[in-house]
């Protein structure tokens, strides 16, 4: 019995590929996590799916020009906020001029790479394809979780500030604006570690989702730095697991079971109002 | 060093938000600016922070003044001699964090890149949150506050800068009669250690109270002087 449930635990992780598929899910997913705590609470959950979606044709470009794709994605990333700032008036609300420039630089995306001839196959950006991580794609993920997370905590008291108040930072001589540009070029990084996972399409996910659950489960911030990351890596264990057994795709499993954890929570949460208003009573 | 603005001209579009407006405040005395919606007063406390740009004019007396002629701008920064108490209807009070955390704020300019509270921040917080009457409030978050304790979060804030000249708009909006008493007394004793401060307010009844001077304005300077004076004039 011990033995079978040691080779339950222990047989995905015989395989080359999925030794390289956790670790670079879990980088992508501790780093997204983290992220997503300022991002629900600054109110970006839908730049952050205009951004995920709009970096395609950079990738696309940088993997024909031979560059990095995280260069091509944070210059998309950039050119998609400098259209939207630009599109947004009293006549074009910014909802709408984000639906129109993601959606246009997404279809860009998926044209270059109808007529892009490549040995790998550029829809597994579009998708995700977790278990095909190389080597050199599990270091590019690995680098930018490290310098993502080291910045979001050397200048985490500052964003924290900024979602709560930025006006306030102006007045201090903080500027408010190269936080806000720091924050966007951090969102474009991290969303080039995580569609190696789960794919543009589902980025958003996991740039959202823990750390809106966090939000639920607690009233403080620090608090929600330690949550978001946790339900993360839970997302990531079971989903591997889940996906393993049942031959489901990985990257979509993941994102599934952080939107499990989060019903979970709102569920609680729900629970826990209705026991306080109760009481109160 | 007095605070002086001269030739002020703010525009958004076509409309002139400040007309050359002119006046001169004493350190450590108290300004009160008064004038129907619209009437220039949050931009007026906002070029002198240094969060807008005017179209042209100056503003004098702090370490570095901010000057604007026309398209040739230069980027005003506080660097910390500013206490800006703005009016806190945009804030989120289901926000996350407590209200300590939000008073240390208030001392981001005088910590290193990581904002580590040393002992000396520290205490100045403590200090901000007594004076304020919030110390037993410290750990809760601002939802749990009423109006008037959430205000006081903000001119403790203020207080936590420790910087010469502060601004306040509209701190007596929704405040209860409690909290409105302390603000005014905390107030009148900063003047009178020297702080120059800058009110935007409706208040008209309370003016008398606490502020040195009154002005006046309705897009330019309809009055400047002593609360009796300007209260004859308007």
């Amino acid at each position: 019995m011990f033995e079978q449930l040691v080779t339950f635990f222990t047989e995905p992780f015989a395989y080359g590929f999925m030794q390289y598929a956790t670790i670079a899910s879990l980088a992508g997913a501790i780093v997204c996590a983290l992220l997503s705590c300022w991002l629900v609470l600054i109110g970006w959950s839908l730049m952050g799916d205009a951004v995920s979606h709009a970096v395609l044709p950079g990738v696309v470009l940088a993997y024909v020009v031979g560059m990095p794709f995280a260069i091509g994605a944070v210059v998309f990333a950039f050119i998609a906020i400098w259209m939207i700032g630009g599109i947004s008036s009293p006549r074009i609300k910014q909802d709408a001029a984000i639906g129109i420039v993601f959606t246009t630089l997404f279809a860009l995306g998926l044209v270059l790479i109808s007529v892009t001839p490549s040995q790998t196959d550029l829809g597994h950006i579009v998708f995700g394809n977790v278990l095909g991580i190389g080597t050199s794609e599990l270091v590019q993920i690995l680098i930018i979780a490290v310098v993502v997370i080291a910045v979001l905590l050397i200048k985490r008291r500052d964003f924290t500030a900024f979602a709560f108040d930025r006006r306030y930072l102006d007045t201090l001589g903080i500027s408010s604006k190269r936080l806000s540009t720091l924050l966007l070029a951090l969102m474009a990084l991290t969303t080039v570690a995580a569609l190696q996972i789960v794919g543009v399409i589902l980025v958003v996910a996991m740039l959202i989702t823990p750390g809106a659950t966090a939000r639920l489960l607690t009233n403080r911030f620090n608090r929600m730095l330690w949550i978001a990351p946790i339900v993360a890596v839970i997302s990531v264990i079971f989903g591997i697991y889940i996906s393993f057994y049942m031959d489901v795709a990985t990257g979509p499993m993941i994102v599934l079971v952080q939107g499990i954890l989060f019903g979970c929570a709102y569920t609680a949460s729900l629970l826990r109002i209705r026991k306080a208003n109760t009481a109160t009573v | 060093m007095n605070l002086k603005v001269s030739d002020l001209n703010i525009r958004y579009g076509d409309i002139h938000a400040v007309v050359d407006l002119s006046f001169e405040l004493p350190k450590g005395e108290i300004l009160a600016i008064i004038g129907s919606n619209g009437s220039g007063k949050s931009s007026l406390l906002a070029a002198v922070s240094g969060q807008m740009f005017g179209e042209s004019g100056e503003v004098a007396g702090l370490t570095g003044s901010i000057e604007w002629q026309g398209e040739d701008v230069k980027l005003p920064r506080s660097r910390g001699e500013i206490a800006y108490v703005a009016q806190s209807e945009h804030i989120d009070v289901h926000f996350p964090i407590n209200v300590r955390e939000i008073v240390s704020m208030g001392r981001f300019k005088k910590q290193g890149m990581l904002r580590l509270e040393s002992e000396a921040d520290s205490k100045a917080i403590d200090i901000a949150l007594a004076r304020a009457g919030i110390t037993d409030l410290a750990d809760r978050s601002l939802l749990a506050l009423s109006g008037g304790q959430r205000k006081r979060v903000f001119v403790a804030r203020g207080l936590a800068t420790d910087a010469p000249l502060m601004l306040l708009d509209e701190p007596f909006a929704g405040v209860d009669v409690e909290s409105e008493v302390l603000i005014i007394e905390l107030l009148v004793q900063l003047a009178s250690e020297g702080k120059t401060i800058l009110i935007a307010t409706h208040n008209l009844p309370t003016i008398k109270t606490f502020a040195d001077k009154v002005l006046a304005m309705k897009n330019r300077m309809l009055a400047f002087g002593t609360p009796e004076e300007v209260t004859e004039i308007v």
